[in-house]
């Protein structure tokens, strides 16, 4: 059972973590988007 | 658009009962097998897996022939994406084979001919993604890329009749038969539960290709914005 429930752990692991990655990078964009929109508001 | 969104929206509220269901089906509802015993659960998430990751190289090798016939950003990005979806899923095809092999086998792994072509194939997707962070203009790239996706994605029929071309005793034949005549087949119950799990981890890959897909294009105008907002500066 240990062998069976370790891959659906890795499994998960993997996917999560790739979902997780998504979201760190979309994190990421938003921030930069709200930086470039700042600037863009004081150039105005 | 606003049908996509939902479509997604409707997708991924569909994969929370889809994950739960599929849990049922392999640790309760299917049966144990006779000569293997509890490890042969692993089955279920190691060919859904395998299944999604030759999906997943497959929408790469359709995107990458888009792209060099209409040159437009988007089937690059989306190929690109699709590309790590596909490495996720043959990380775990990897990682989950050698657990079901220690116990089915006793060996961790073995240089036989489908576990050599997947490491093949997880390390020429390695490739197409290491391409992407080279230097250059994003059109050599995914020119480039393009190319690539399209000769890489011959591993991926090798893979698959791996097994029925060269005479293996280790990797069985679970549908069909092969030149060696092994076909085994599964019980109904087993295959209901593949299925399932097989088409549950087709709609995670679907939600993780449509969100990684809409974030790469948000970077992509977000990127063009600063080069305009630098030039505006300078």
């Amino acid at each position: 059972m240990n062998y069976v429930l370790s891959a659906y752990a890795i499994a998960a692991l993997f996917l999560g973590g790739y979902t997780l990655v998504l979201y760190a990078r979309k994190k990421k964009i938003a921030e930069e988007f709200a930086f470039l929109q700042n600037i863009d508001r004081k150039q105005k | 658009m606003k049908q996509l969104s939902l479509l997604h929206k409707g997708l991924t509220w569909l994969s929370v009962p889809m994950i739960l269901a599929s849990l049922y089906l392999i640790f309760i509802w299917s049966p144990v097998e006779e000569k293997m015993g509890i490890v042969q659960k692993i089955f279920y998430v190691h060919v859904g897996s395998a299944w999604n990751a030759f999906l997943a190289f497959f929408v790469v090798f359709v995107c990458s022939i888009a792209y060099l016939r209409t040159r437009k950003r988007t089937y690059d990005i989306v190929g690109s994406i699709s590309a790590e979806i596909g490495l996720v899923f043959t990380a775990i095809v990897l990682i989950t084979g050698p657990i079901w092999a220690k116990s089915a086998w006793n060996t961790w792994w073995s240089w036989e001919p489908r576990l050599t072509t997947t490491l093949i194939l997880f390390f020429i997707y390695l490739a197409y993604k290491m391409i992407r962070k080279l230097d250059g203009s994003w059109v050599k790239k995914a020119r480039l890329c393009a190319v690539f996706g399209i000769v890489g994605f011959i591993d991926v029929p090798i893979v698959f009749m791996a097994i029925r071309w060269w005479r293996t005793k280790l990797h069985p034949i679970v549908f069909g038969q092969g030149v060696n005549q092994t076909g085994g087949g599964v019980e109904p119950e087993m295959l209901i539960t593949l299925l399932f799990c097989t088409a549950t981890l087709t709609v995670v890959s679907v939600i993780l290709l449509r969100k990684g897909v809409s974030i790469e294009q948000k970077r992509v105008e977000v990127n063009q914005w600063r080069e305009q907002v630098r030039s505006d500066l300078a």
